[in-house]
């Protein structure tokens, strides 16, 4: 008991935090700094209490006596959960700037950022369907306000009501998989439906085939696959720049996060249908994203594009893992992680140049940003090198990875296509770099704004290289492979099906 | 002594980037140059001493124990590891203790060379780092490591070629030697690949490959042996990749001293030697790569006898120098190849620092015809310079004697009469053309001597003193029982050496044909150039042939530069424009068009999208029946 | 006649349909919320259907947790409804594509 409300004590401390910052909210006097250090100082707590555990608890499931089975505690939810965690804190440390800058923000915005943390985290403990829905809906719904959290911009509160409408109408479809699903077994325990189909091989099966196609619905909708992508770039555009960056980069990893629990367990026996499904997904949203991104002229929308892409290339992975790529699983976690650094660092600089008094928003107006802010602008050389999948930056190790456990599985082709695809994007990256750095401007070069978000920009495009280059260079600094074995070992965790 | 190994290979490197940045981030020009003269000097010659403790204690065991330093893992596959690993046996020792020692004089001497220039910091930099590249390129204890430093080193060339990178022909020259070098590294690089191939599972450090080599075939072995012999080619200037050392020879002086005559260029030979085990299992490569030396040798020394600059001279011998070298390894006498390596390090360093010693005298003054009767006004370089002289025409007892006599009484002995006669043939041109240079610049009257001579510094004499020491001692510690030595240098190294036996009569009389043809070099010199110098050969198409160094440069532009600039500009107009970039540009336009449109279902309307969803799981749902059905 | 589990799951089905067919078709904003309440609570049918066909009562707990989702999500709604049309005096959908390509 003692020891569950240890392993429970990080939600525990997350959930707290959203209340206290929901609580002292009503007080005008507060200033938003504070909010934001609050916040920060919670999350952080949470992250060390969760680091401490990330290996010494293997499958424990969460108070069973109360809960049942419903949370499981392993090694692949710990380290989703410091995902998490260090995604919100890096988004709330990176937008600093930017909260002072604009009026609209007040202690409930961070509140409720944490309330989609705890949602997330909860996310990738649940091991039963209504749970993860659940918890999917606190940290979508905590999200939907965020998007459309500046009142007074058009925009932004069209792109909450896209996201909630079609959230909510692609969210159904994973309750009604989970009612068929409780409709042919009878409960809805992610292990109970792995014994069932164990079992019973042949008993409705359609029914369970389809209401499984019915969950893949709705996380394909979330990751923004085609043809599921049209919510995608909108709200990417209409959401303020923190909500973006914490769209793109951690929510996306929290639905990663149950889908491939359920994806490793539950789909076991369907593999040779998924794969086939997810081929043609794969092939249709890497060819679209980067129609999308290539057209785009605004910068977030082309990210946005983007960020359709990459899910691309993570349905490859999915894929390859039905039809016996061994590491490919791994490949998935590693990419995220290497997705959440890129992004994190170019939508972090894009909000940190939108928090000064200049916007920029489209391509044209980074026309000669290197002579106005060299550092900056090399940064942003870095991530879109690594968003490109450029050697010797982190992005290229993983769509390496990704690539290669394509081949192994045997899908040439979409291994193919997927490199064409690297190329394509190549234009749509590289036509920023050229833009920064072959065009005058009349600018007053500008000197680097040292402060708390820019030193953490910093740090992501270190962290970009260094896990592009180091291979544990330098003694007892983790290197890649560090990451690439805790990913492996996090897959291990719940690979073994102790039911 | 693994730490002190470790030191060895790092510290350069860690100078070289201490100076670099500091160079890079002093814009002001605010940092001394005593700065960078008190690092730049005091890393070598921590690291000679350093390298001189490894000798010594390898020397107090026996031969076979070696130093072995781990630095870390660098990349592991399975059970498969490559580790940045340095071993020091005596071979390696050897060579890290005279690159370091000659290295620190140079860099001594560089100092001075250099004071004042724009770009000192920058040079000193680059120095280090070659250091630290040349002792990593020994060191390495396995190919791949080797390979590290063996392009580190070119860079290094490269970068110091062009040193003074605003005049055109300097830019020409560096590019010259990367790409010449490029094409030898090709093919070392090839032959390493092979060899990796061939050892399987066995691990790739030099010891497992030694261990190993018997398991492999003949047929591999040669195609290895000749694909690594074509990358010592490159870096070592031989026939037929020769062609950048004579223009390399753009850079500071100091540079041609240490890269371009005293350490880089013998990479090579030391490779070769390195893999002795492998060259054994295969004489006829070995043969191969002994007639390409003496040819190299001969070809060399021919044109060295024709030039007008002496730098150009210096790196001719050089190259004929190398060419004796790998007729030593060629012919499976690794110690005494790289025992020629060690004392033609002394007397080709102190050649060269004497050459710029002049050159900087007399304003930078390269043409040789220019000089005359330097004697009196540079004594002390004359000496030296007479002393590298005598040592590299092979006059006992100077060091070059000893060395040279070991290859060429090696090639008598193993029959191959024909290279032993181009062999000697060379050291009669070698010591003609080295008087020729030395009565020219410092004994003949040129009667346009009047050029004002500039004082020169302590640092750039001093190091020839030590030097000019070396080069007349250095000889006995290889000289064998005929000459009353042991044979120090050979039981030393301990190479799997061809062993011949011969009796101190034939000893004799080879060493006696050496020193006579020498003379004869000499006295012919002396007759044409002591006192007004002309060249003989009255023949003059062949003259122009020599001066033109017979036309291979000329040679290879026609049959390489031009072709390849003509198919380059076939695909660059036909190829690459019409046919490439013309699909590249029609499926860009499709590209762009079809996404146009596709966007343009992005309007914005929320039940649009809604729509877009359900007909997704529409068709999604269509897939599954079909799957289904085909199940 | 007796009812048996096949007619509510066929209710459910036809409710699904209703709300499918209100997200697509209903220009009001208000309805569109109506559209997916029908869509949540035609699964919660199926719940408690099913429930009640295996004689187990989690299906029904579900049913409440997804009501409460439900609600939740058309509070979120309803408030932006509201702000909206403060802002613009109409709740019609097609006044709402300003962003778009």
């Amino acid at each position: 008991m003692i020891e569950d409300i240890l392993l429970a004590l990080p939600l525990a401390i997350v959930v707290l935090g959203a209340i206290v910052l929901m609580l002292i909210s009503h007080f005008p006097t507060v200033s938003l700094k504070k909010y934001n250090l609050i916040a920060v100082f919670f999350l952080v707590c949470a992250f060390i209490l969760k680091l401490t555990q990330l290996d010494d608890s293997n499958h424990i499931y969460l108070f069973e006596p109360l809960f049942n089975k419903m949370f499981v505690i392993d090694t692949f939810s710990n380290l989703f959960d410091l995902l998490f965690l260090a995604g919100a804190i890096v988004t709330l440390l990176i937008n600093t700037h930017y909260f002072q800058e604009r009026d609209y923000y007040n202690g409930e915005f961070f509140s409720l950022l944490l309330f989609s943390v705890f949602g997330m985290m909860m996310l990738s403990h649940a091991n039963e369907l209504v749970t993860a829905f659940i918890s999917l809906e606190i940290a979508s719904i905590s999200v939907y306000i965020l998007v459309g959290y500046n009142k007074n911009s058009l925009k932004s509160s069209e792109a909450m009501l896209t996201y909630i409408v079609l959230g909510a109408l692609s969210s159904t479809f994973f309750i009604l998989g989970t009612a068929l699903i409780y409709g042919v077994v009878g409960s809805t325990f992610i292990g109970d439906i792995y014994s069932f189909i164990q079992n019973n091989p042949t008993k409705e099966i359609t029914m369970l085939i389809v209401a499984l196609m019915f969950i893949m619905v709705t996380i394909l909708f979330k990751i923004g696959a085609v043809p599921f992508h049209s919510w995608v770039i909108d709200v990417y555009q209409g959401a303020p720049y923190p909500i973006t960056m914490f769209m793109a980069a951690t929510f996306k990893i929290a639905v990663f996060a149950i889908f491939l629990r359920l994806y490793l367990i539950d789909f076991t026996h369907f593999y040779d249908i998924f794969s086939k499904i997810l081929q043609v997904v794969a092939v249709v949203t890497l060819i679209g994203g980067s129609w999308l991104a290539i057209s785009q002229n605004n910068l977030k929308r082309m990210l946005a594009g983007s960020s359709i892409v990459h899910a691309g290339y993570l349905l490859i992975a999915l894929s390859s893992i039905g039809l016996g790529a061994e590491f490919a699983a791994p490949a998935i976690v590693f990419y995220l992680m290497s997705y959440f650094l890129s992004a994190v660092g170019a939508f972090g600089i894009l909000s940190f140049i939108a928090a000064q008094r200049r916007r920029r928003a489209t391509f044209d107006d980074f026309k000669g940003f290197s002579q106005e802010r060299p550092y900056l602008a090399a940064m942003m050389t870095i991530f879109m090198l690594s968003l490109a999948g450029f050697p010797s930056t982190i992005g290229f190790l993983a769509k390496f990875y990704i690539f290669l456990s394509a081949i192994e599985s045997g899908q040439i082709f979409l291994a193919g296509l997927g490199i064409t695809v690297a190329f394509i994007s190549i234009y749509y990256y590289f036509k920023l770099i050229a833009l920064m750095y072959f065009y005058p401007t009349d600018e007053e070069p500008k000197k680097f704004p040292f402060g708390i978000s820019s030193s953490v920009i910093f740090l992501m495009a270190l962290l970009t290289i260094w896990g592009g280059v180091g291979t544990g260079w330098i003694p007892f600094l983790p290197g890649v492979d560090t990451l690439v074995e805790t990913a492996k070992e996090a897959i291990n965790s719940i690979s073994v099906k102790p039911y | 002594m693994s730490t002190l190994l470790l030191l060895v290979v790092f510290l350069p490197f860690l100078s070289a980037l201490v100076l670099g940045l500091t160079y890079l981030f002093d814009t002001h020009k605010r940092v001394n140059e005593k700065f960078y003269t008190i690092l730049g000097v005091a890393v070598p010659i921590l690291v000679t001493i350093l390298s001189f403790v490894i000798v010594l204690d390898l020397m107090s065991h026996s031969s076979t124990t070696v130093v072995t330093a781990v630095a870390f893992n660098w990349l592991s596959i399975d059970s498969f590891h490559i580790d940045l690993a340095f071993v020091a046996d005596p071979l390696s020792a050897v060579m890290i203790s005279f690159i370091t020692f000659i290295g620190t004089l140079i860099h001594i001497y560089a100092a001075a060379y250099m004071s004042s220039d724009q770009g000192f910091g920058k040079f000193f930099s680059y120095f280090n780092l070659f250091l630290g590249s040349m002792l990593l390129l020994v060191l390495a204890s396995n190919p791949i490591i080797m390979f590290i430093g063996w392009e580190l080193v070119g860079l290094v060339s490269y970068l110091l070629i062009g040193f003074y990178n605003k005049e055109y022909e300097n830019v020409t020259a560096a590019n010259k030697a990367f790409i010449v070098n490029r094409v030898g590294d090709f093919g070392f690089i090839i032959g390493l690949g092979i060899l990796f191939v061939a050892m399987g599972d066995n691990g790739f450090t030099f010891a497992d490959i030694k261990e190993n080599i018997y398991a492999i075939d003949n047929h591999t072995l040669t195609l290895v042996g000749i694909f690594l012999f074509i990358g010592a080619m490159g870096k070592s200037a031989q026939i037929p990749l020769y062609v950048w050392l004579p223009d390399a020879m753009a850079g500071p002086t100091p540079v041609s001293a240490l890269i371009h005559a005293a350490t880089m260029v013998t990479a090579g030979v030391y490779m070769v030697a390195r893999f002795s085990f492998l060259y054994n299992e295969i004489p006829q490569v070995g043969e191969f790569i002994a007639i390409i030396g003496v040819s190299s040798a001969l070809f060399a020394a021919i044109i060295a006898s024709y030039q007008s600059d002496i730098k150009k001279i210096l790196a001719y011998s050089t190259m004929s120098q190398l060419g004796y070298m790998f007729v030593a390894v060629g012919l499976g006498a690794y110690s005494a190849g790289i025992f020629h390596v060690f004392t033609h390090a002394f007397f080709k360093a102190l050649l060269f620092m004497g050459a710029g010693a002049v050159i900087i005298a007399l304003h930078h003054e390269q043409n040789i015809f220019k000089m005359g009767s330097l004697k009196k006004a540079l004594p002390l370089v004359y000496i030296t310079m007479f002393i590298a002289t005598l040592a590299i025409s092979g006059i006992p007892p100077f060091a070059g004697f000893f060395s040279k006599d070991a290859i060429l009484n090696h090639a008598f002995m193993s029959e191959h009469y024909t290279i032993w006669v181009l062999g000697v043939i060379t050291a009669f041109l070698t010591a003609f053309y080295m008087f020729r240079m030395l009565f020219i610049v410092f004994v003949a009257d040129m009667k346009n001597n009047h050029i004002e001579h500039k004082a020169l510094s302590k640092a750039l004499t001093y190091p020839l003193i030590v030097l000019a020491i070396g080069a007349t001692f250095a000889g006995f510690l290889g000289a064998n029982e005929a000459y009353g030595g042991s044979d120090l240098f050979k039981s030393f190294i301990s190479l799997n050496d061809i062993n011949y036996s011969i009796s101190h009569s034939t000893e004799y009389m080879l060493g006696f044909v050496n020193v006579l043809v020498s003379l004869l070099g000499v006295t012919l010199a002396y007759k044409y150039f002591r006192t007004s110098p002309q060249e003989p050969l009255p023949n003059k198409r062949v003259r122009t042939l020599i001066i033109n160094k017979f036309y291979v440069d000329e040679l290879y532009d026609r049959l390489f530069v031009q072709n390849l600039r003509s198919l380059s500009n076939f695909f660059n107009k036909t190829v690459d424009e019409k046919l490439i970039d013309g699909f590249i540009n029609n499926v860009v336009h499709l590209n762009l068009y079809v996404a146009s449109k596709f966007t343009s279902l992005q309007n914005g309307k929320i039940q649009h999208y809604s729509i877009y969803l359900l007909s997704g799981v529409s068709m999604m749902s269509l897939l599954l029946i079909y799957i289904l059905e085909v199940r | 006649m007796e009812i048996t589990l096949n007619h509510y799951l066929v209710l459910s089905t036809i409710l699904f349909a209703i709300g499918l067919i209100g997200v697509m078709r209903r220009k009001n904003l208000l309805m569109l919320f109506f559209a997916t309440e029908i869509l949540l609570n035609s699964v919660n049918i199926g719940f408690a259907a099913i429930s009640h066909y295996y004689g187990d009562l989690t299906g029904q707990m579900f049913a409440f947790f997804i009501i409460a989702i439900a609600a939740s999500e058309v509070a979120v709604g309803l408030g932006l409804l509201v702000l909206w049309y403060k802002r613009n005096g109409s709740i019609d959908l097609d006044m709402m594509s300003t962003m778009k390509g």
